[in-house]
């Protein structure tokens, strides 16, 4: 089947101090119909990047994408003209970001806020679209959705922001749903709610969701395949319950062990030893080799592509050279 | 074991004022009567969800801020009324690291200077034995003594918690209030700072109150655990019973919410409705009763009594005061 989103060979750059780097380099990713895809990885290593470019939401100036291409359902992104690009931010894909704060607009109203967003992408009326905004209230969770409407953003916890960008992020019942850490700042027992809800719109609505974390758990509940991304690459993706059993790359193996467990005993956690490379000090082969408990010469001399090492299973490791399947 | 902290209805409310005259309208009830001793030598988790007063706790314990009411006695002297002056040298005892060891450390300092300060400040080494407790206390977190003379900012976030560890580290501390020492750092530094916490912990025999919401976290570090909710503790028991088999009704959604990293368990959820009520008006009776699934009548009047249910298991629920009564009435024939 024809994936809804794909993603090929996206390269992503980013002015920094350290000069021009490739922040997102040669990443690579599909979104099918209806499906949870997850992306994890230790911050910075892109998760974001990759999302914004995918929204054409970079900051301008200091960013661009430099090649690869993303195409959603077929039609390439980075050819859309501005108003198409609006037209699809929202009806098509939404975003949940990461910082909630910083997505209200603190001077407007958040009924107004909703109301906007349900009035750019559908022909209804102030009167209906207000008796909408309060319904997709009442359905993130919010206990008194008729005041809110008329409150500001400060008057909100964060928890309460956050599912009103949410309730945002779905009002236009888009066919792509991105939600970049949606719930991190959230407290468990609101996180919940949340990803409920997150798991009604998808199997109701057949809405295909993007799912940025660094919570594993989180991946293990809700996913249906998995994205692990190290240092702006993928190093390994395939479906979730795989990822769980028989993770291939050092990097994922390292962070399933490095998991406090909330079953059975444990007196030492394993851990990957080191850092993340900074961005203007790559090493020249892989980007994992430095902390690899398995690393071999050639490691540190050429880098290593994402290989086929099972049926929907591939992985940018070296030690599954020999195991390649053809694909 | 002997106790090393034992707290006694411990309050800490923040006044709210109003209008030119700063007329006190209300109060912020951050930590509203809790009691609770600490081992020497174990670590007490606390947990709760976001604004439950957790931190405020710590602070108070360690007289960051004032406590409004209450007994903080530390190795039996009550650091909740000791003056200033005699406070100050206490302190030694106690230190605090904190969840972001960025804010946390002056930018214009070098490692060397934000190690050397509390030993300048309250020790009296020269300047050789300074410099030689500086590296030894790099070693110690395992940061190479050559980086001394670099600053906070050439540090990655998990190298920067070390020195924030070191730092507390610096006067051979007793008790150290750990607050979420680990929740900015990604999973496999975390674990490497863990790690770090509990092997200290074991050379020192440090105590440790340890804050966080990440109930795996706090399993994999603490004795005992403690839960908190609008400012108060409604359960707290050894790790091992508490995570077996949870008493309160809180304790047991908390719990039921957290995901679990393997694809192939499905675990019920109990799903809580709601937001956590204001501390500025929370409920009457049980503060917890506006959420609680299993709420009765008598939660919404009357405060649930703290006391304890059976081993070392202490709990606030009227769940539980009914049987308790019961079974005492019962051993009375
Ligand atoms: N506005 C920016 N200016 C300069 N560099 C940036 C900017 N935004 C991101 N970067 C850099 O790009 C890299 C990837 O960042 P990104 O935000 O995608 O990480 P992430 O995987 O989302 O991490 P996290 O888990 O912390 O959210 C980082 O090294 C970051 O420093
Ligand atoms: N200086 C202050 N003045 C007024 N209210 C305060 C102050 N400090 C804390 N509070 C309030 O006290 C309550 C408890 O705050 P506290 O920081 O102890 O929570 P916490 O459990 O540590 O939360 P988190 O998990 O978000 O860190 C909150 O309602 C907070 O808004
Ligand atoms: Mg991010
Ligand atoms: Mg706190």
């Amino acid at each position: 089947m024809e994936p809804l989103l794909k993603v090929d060979d996206l390269r992503t750059q980013f002015h920094t101090d350290a000069g021009l780097v490739n922040v997102v380099d040669g990443v690579s990713l599909e979104l099918k119909k209806g499906e949870i895809l997850g992306v994890v990885g230790e911050s910075g290593c892109g998760k974001s990047v990759t999302s914004l470019s995918v929204m054409q939401l970079l900051p301008k100036d200091i960013s661009k994408v430099a090649s690869g291409s993303i195409t959603l359902e077929g039609q390439d992104i980075l050819a859309m003209s501005p108003s198409r690009l609006r037209k699809m931010r929202g009806n098509q894909i939404s975003m949940i970001f990461q910082e909630p704060m910083t997505s209200l607009n603190p001077v407007f109203k958040i009924g107004d806020q909703i109301m906007e967003a349900i009035r750019f992408h559908m022909k209804i009326s102030k009167k209906e679209a207000k008796v909408y905004a309060i319904e997709m209230l009442k359905k993130v969770g919010i206990s008194r959705p008729e005041s809110v409407v008329d409150e500001y953003p400060h008057q909100l916890s964060g928890g309460m922001r956050q599912r009103v960008m949410i309730a945002i992020a779905m009002a236009c019942e888009p066919k792509i749903l991105i939600a970049d850490e949606p719930t991190t700042a959230l407290d468990v027992t609101i996180q919940a709610q949340i990803l409920n809800l997150m798991r009604q719109l998808q199997q109701e609505k057949g809405t295909s969701i993007m799912l940025i974390t660094h919570d594993l758990g989180i991946v293990a509940q809700m996913c249906d395949r998995v994205v692990v991304m190290y240092a702006g690459q993928v190093v390994e993706e395939t479906d979730v319950k795989s990822l769980f059993k028989n993770p291939k790359h050092p990097y994922t193996k390292g962070l399933l062990a490095s998991l406090p467990q909330l079953s059975g005993n444990q007196n030492k956690l394993k851990s990957i030893p080191g850092q993340v490379p900074a961005l203007d000090e790559m090493p020249t082969g892989c980007r994992f080799a430095p902390r690899c408990e398995f690393r071999m010469d050639e490691c540190d001399t050429s880098k290593p592509n994402l290989l086929n090492v099972a049926e929907n299973h591939t992985c940018r490791c070296y030690l599954y050279q020999k195991e390649e399947i053809p694909s | 074991m002997s106790t090393l902290l034992k707290v006694n209805n411990l309050i800490k409310h923040f006044p709210v004022t109003k209008g030119f005259f700063q007329k006190q309208v209300g109060a912020v009830k951050s930590v509203d009567g809790i009691s609770f001793e600490i081992e020497e030598g174990e670590t007490l988790g606390i947990v709760g969800e976001s604004g439950c007063g957790k931190s405020t706790t710590g602070r108070a314990l360690l007289r960051i801020l004032e406590p409004t009411e209450g007994e903080v006695l530390f190795d039996g002297v009550d650091i909740a009324k000791l003056p200033k002056k005699e406070l100050r040298a206490f302190r030694t005892n106690m230190q605090m690291i904190f969840q972001d060891p960025y804010a946390s450390l002056n930018p214009r300092w070098t490692v060397q200077q934000v190690l050397e300060e509390p030993l300048i400040t309250h020790g009296n080494l020269t300047k050789t034995e300074v410099k030689q407790r500086v590296t030894e206390l790099m070693e110690l977190v395992g940061l190479s003594p050559q980086q001394a003379s670099r600053y906070p900012h050439e540090f990655s976030g998990g190298q920067r918690q070390r020195i924030g560890i070191a730092r507390a580290l610096a006067l051979n501390p007793k008790f150290i209030v750990c607050d979420e020492p680990v929740s900015a750092l990604d999973v496999s530094i975390q674990a490497q700072v863990l790690n770090l916490m509990k092997d200290l912990q074991q050379k020192f025999s440090l105590t440790y109150l340890f804050i966080s919401h990440d109930l795996s976290v706090v399993k994999f570090i603490s004795d005992r655990v403690g839960v908190m909710y609008l400012g108060k503790l409604v359960e707290l028991s050894p790790t091992k019973s508490i995570f077996a088999e949870p008493l309160h009704p809180y304790t047991k959604a908390l719990m039921s919410a957290v995901p679990i990293p393997d694809p192939e368990i499905k675990r019920e959820q109990i799903v809580l409705s709601g937001d956590v009520p204001s501390a500025l008006h929370p409920p009457a009776g049980c503060a917890f009763h506006t959420r609680c699934p299993v709420a009765m009548d008598i939660c919404k009047t009357l405060v649930p009594k703290w006391s304890e249910v059976s081993g070392g298991r202490k709990v606030a629920c009227h769940l539980y005061e009914q049987n308790h009564t019961k079974e005492e009435q019962g051993s009375c024939h």
